[in-house]
């Protein structure tokens, strides 16, 4: 036995060397299948109809609404209302998706919005500053809030769930503070015109959010701080070696979160002529059905601005067809955690055939 | 003696010479959606017997090593019996454990932050009958006892997992996979269990296995290494594209070029190193670079075209070079001087100025460090340059486009598809995507840390060359590198770091022997193979 073990350790290696002619496909195993050509088409086909498959289940809700209640489902009414109403979840998924981007994670975006509006509708009628001084003082807020939340997880290294949760409920606590637990109202009906100007159906604050997405949209997928975000999302021992600032970017993430929340913020409450501190809360959900029910769409198991975009209005579909069927008040909550929860496992199992 | 050692003995045959086999394992197939990952694989184990597995990747080495662990299940028709007894499929890694059969992966499988003694006993600690209060001074007993057996005395078993040697918590996994088993029995798989020892402790690991087949325990072994399994194991199995292709041939009559052969189909060609016979001028010295571990700064020239290798023991540091360049240390000094008089102060710098300056880093773990797996190659291969190549505002589409698809077709990087998901690659196909990311940058010294780690025959031959082109364009190569093989084959010369962190240079005629002596000392016989290790004192009595 031993003269073998020397005979081959003497052989060291002799195999691994230039390619043979007659090279023929190894490396991988992905292009043995049997019948390539049909495989190929079949997988082309999963792969498109996944990406589009929440638009068909979108198409599928607005048909079966129609269906059911003809009369007052497929009117020009329910659609405008449908767009016209999701100012508030745009602005919160954005933030949302900002964060989760870059693979952090942010549970106070629903109250640093509530912050902002509370403290734009107290500066201007309590406190009687011009409208434009409260707006900025509003924003400022919560970029400033959004910026201590990014240093304490970014530079102490704090949990990202623990933080923004009690970021979340201390400015809730800030905000029901500055408006004295009441809601107020009245902010001039000129400056409401920021938000409600009518523009081809639809008020200007529709516009707003659909800007803010493509912004999302095109840095995301044409700037090279995109791509970096996508790969602080996907590795971020990688993302650093490859020269990306990585802890500036999640910095900056949380920041421009608090940022988009402060201008939702205030133009919410333009556009009501005032804010009550209580409702923000109820935006946290929706959002988060709609960000994760977006990595369903277009770019399966990533998080991607068309696939939010989409959510948020298939969200507000369902509820507003459920309503119209009768059910009310309490389908909402239903509805938005039903979809929660599919959505994340959605995420999951298309998440593990990437890894797989 | 616990509830479960009696169970085993019960029915596994008392007499380990009966020639019941410890694994017998008929018709194992593995089917994922269309692709077909192993067909008909058969894998008979005898007592006291060390079968070495080797493939390439994706033929399916680990997937049988997934088998055994009872992580996937095999397809129907799979006949599975251990020690004479059949298991049900599927199989349940609960059962696989009570059988006697346990895996030591690659990564141990250890949790670093608990105790020896938790570890070994996880999941086999028992409560007492009404409290379900757990016996501690038992479990240390039943502990003690495994780790004495395997030559583990000197672990104490209240030390954390963290502050062992490698070769010591190696010893530990082995430890958690015999527990529970009489001494004698069962059967150890080891996945690729020798990539986390450092090259001096594996004759020692090497002892440990044979001591535990020479007891009768059945061993396999999954090895890239294909020295490592002629040297240690009696039968291998070789595996082609998910198919066996020689069952069970006895290592004495083979040779590495005989195995590689079979594992590829054909015959493999001997690599041809080009002996650039001329440099360019020095373009890149490192100028008494030092960090924590290094014994003295250590200084060193390369010139233009250069490929110069770098190893030595575990003791010296070598292996945390790279890292130091790359600025993944923490208390480095020293300088790097490029091409240009460009100076990379490797006290304060970013990871920005040293691409710019030239300076690249290819790091050790591809799938930690080196790419994200979720994204696609063009994604990958162009994250680096994206500020170099682009503006602000845009990415240079056009640029990334035709760099990925010519580094595919120049790598032979499969499949094609510039968009295909780094994860969806074989592992030899993702570390060539890795030199590509890193070559778009045309460095001036271009740092790799064990280029060839866990890749198969061919991928290496063409990472080879791909390391020999990228010195032709006009870099100077650093190879820090344990594969003294991969050194030998393209390097013009070879430093050896010692633990005084002094450097001896083996150039001209390099060969394998020639670094080892150097690296261990003179006191290396002549038979000195392609590893780090020599099969010197190779039982004779296991025949």
């Amino acid at each position: 036995m031993t003269n073998a073990a020397r005979k081959k350790s003497g052989a060291a290696t002799a195999g691994a060397m230039t390619r043979p002619a007659d090279y023929t496909d190894y490396g991988s195993t992905e292009q043995s299948s049997r019948n390539p050509q049909r495989h190929q088409i079949g997988e082309a086909l999963t792969a498109v109809s996944s990406r589009v498959a929440i638009l068909g289940v979108w198409g599928l809700a607005i048909l079966i609404f129609s269906l059911l209640e003809p009369s007052t489902f497929l009117q020009a009414g329910t659609f405008q209302t449908i767009f016209s109403s999701q100012e508030p979840l745009v602005f919160i998924s954005i933030a949302l998706l900002c964060t989760f981007m870059v693979g952090e994670f942010d549970l106070s975006v629903a109250s640093l919005f509530g912050l902002s509006g509370c403290l734009m509708a107290a500066l201007a009628v309590n406190e009687h500053l011009s409208v434009y001084a409260a707006a900025g003082i509003a924003i400022a807020a919560t970029t400033a809030a959004g910026a201590i939340t990014a240093t304490i997880v970014v530079v102490f290294g704090v949990n990202a769930i623990v933080t923004t949760l009690g970021m979340s409920t201390a400015l809730l606590g800030v905000a029901l503070g500055v408006t004295n637990l009441a809601s107020i109202s009245g902010i001039s009906q000129r400056f409401g015109n920021v938000a409600n100007f009518d523009l081809l159906g639809l008020p200007v604050s529709f516009y707003y959010g659909l800007l803010i997405f493509l912004v999302l949209l095109y840095v995301a997928k044409v700037t090279p701080l995109g791509q970096k975000m996508s790969f602080v999302g996907a590795n971020r021992d990688v993302a650093n070696l490859a020269g990306i600032r990585v802890n500036r970017i999640r910095w900056c993430s949380y920041t421009v979160s608090g940022l988009i929340c402060g201008v939702g913020g205030v133009i919410l409450a333009a556009s009501l002529g005032g804010f009550n501190p209580t409702t923000s809360q109820n935006y946290l959900l929706p959002a988060f059905s709609a960000v994760f029910l977006g990595t369903a769409a277009i770019e399966p198991g990533r998080f991607n601005s068309i696939g939010t975009f989409v959510g948020i209005y298939f969200l507000e579909t369902g509820v507003l067809g459920l309503q119209l069927l009768g059910l009310t008040g309490w389908v909402e909550d239903v509805f938005y955690g039903a979809v929660l929860v599919v959505a994340v496992a959605i995420t999951t199992l298309l998440r593990r055939g990437i890894k797989q | 003696m616990t509830e479960r050692d009696l169970r085993v003995t019960d029915s596994a045959p008392q007499d380990v010479t009966r020639p019941v086999p410890r694994l017998a394992v008929q018709g194992m197939s593995k089917t994922f959606g269309a692709k077909r990952v192993l067909s008909g694989v058969s894998l008979t184990v005898g007592s006291g017997e060390i079968r070495g597995i080797v493939g390439q990747n994706g033929s399916g080495k680990s997937t049988i090593a997934k088998i055994l662990s009872g992580v996937y299940q095999p397809d129907r028709g799979c006949s599975f019996v251990v020690d004479g007894r059949p298991l049900a499929v599927p199989v349940h890694p609960v059962a696989l454990r009570k059988a006697g059969v346990a895996v030591v992966h690659q990564d141990l499988g250890l949790v670093e932050d608990f105790s020896v003694l938790r570890n070994i006993r996880i999941g086999a600690s028992r409560g007492s009958r009404i409290i379900r209060r757990i016996d501690w001074k038992h479990e240390a007993q039943e502990a003690r006892r495994i780790l004495d057996t395997i030559g583990g005395s000197a672990i104490s078993l209240s030390q954390n997992v963290h502050e062992l040697t490698p070769t010591k918590k190696a010893k530990v996994a082995i430890a958690r996979g015999l527990e529970g088993v009489p001494s004698g029995h069962g059967l150890l798989i080891f996945d690729e269990s020798t990539k986390s020892l450092p090259p001096a402790d594996l004759q020692e690991f090497y002892e440990v296995v044979r001591e535990l087949a020479r007891s009768g325990t059945g061993i396999v072994i999954i090895s890239h290494r294909l020295s490592e399994v002629l040297m240690l194991a009696d039968t291998v199995t070789i595996l082609r594209d998910g198919e066996v292709v020689g069952d069970g041939l006895a290592t004495s009559e083979l040779d590495e070029a005989t195995i590689a052969q079979m594992m590829v189909g054909r015959e493999v060609q001997q690599h041809s190193k080009g002996q650039a016979a001329e440099f360019g001028p020095v373009v890149a010295s490192l100028d008494a670079v030092a960090f924590p571990g290094l014994a003295r700064p250590l200084s060193l020239q390369l010139r233009e075209g250069e490929i110069v290798g770098l190893t030595g023991l575990a003791g010296s540091a070598f292996e945390h070079l790279p890292d130091a360049l790359a600025g993944e240390r923490e208390g480095v000094a020293g300088k790097v001087v490029l091409r240009g008089g460009r100076v990379v102060n490797l006290v304060q710098t970013t990871v920005q100025e040293r691409l710019r300056h030239g300076l690249v880093v290819v790091p050790e773990e591809r799938t930690k460090k080196g790419l994200a797996l979720s994204l696609s190659v063009v994604d990958n291969m162009s994250v680096p340059w994206l500020d170099a190549r682009g503006r602000p505002w845009a990415v240079d589409r056009r640029w990334r486009a035709r760099y990925a698809a010519d580094a595919m077709s120049k790598f032979d990087i499969r499949p094609t598809d510039i968009r295909a998901l780094v994860a969806h690659l074989s592992g030899g196909n993702q570390q060539k995507v890795m030199l590509a990311k890193w070559l778009a940058g045309a460095p001036s010294l271009l740092v790799l840390h064990e280029p060839t780690q866990a890749v198969d025959v061919q991928a290496r031959a063409d990472i080879l060359d791909a390391i020999k082109g990228a010195a032709a364009a006009g870099a100077a190569v650093l190879i820090v590198s344990t594969e003294i093989s991969d050194l030998r084959l393209v390097c013009q010369r070879v430093l050896i770091l010692h633990s005084d962190a002094s450097l001896s240079e083996v150039s001209g005629e390099i060969s394998s022997d020639r670094i080892l002596s150097m690296v261990y000392g003179s006191t290396r016989s002549s038979d000195g193979g392609g590893q780090l290790t020599a099969g010197s004192n190779y039982p004779a009595e296991r025949s």
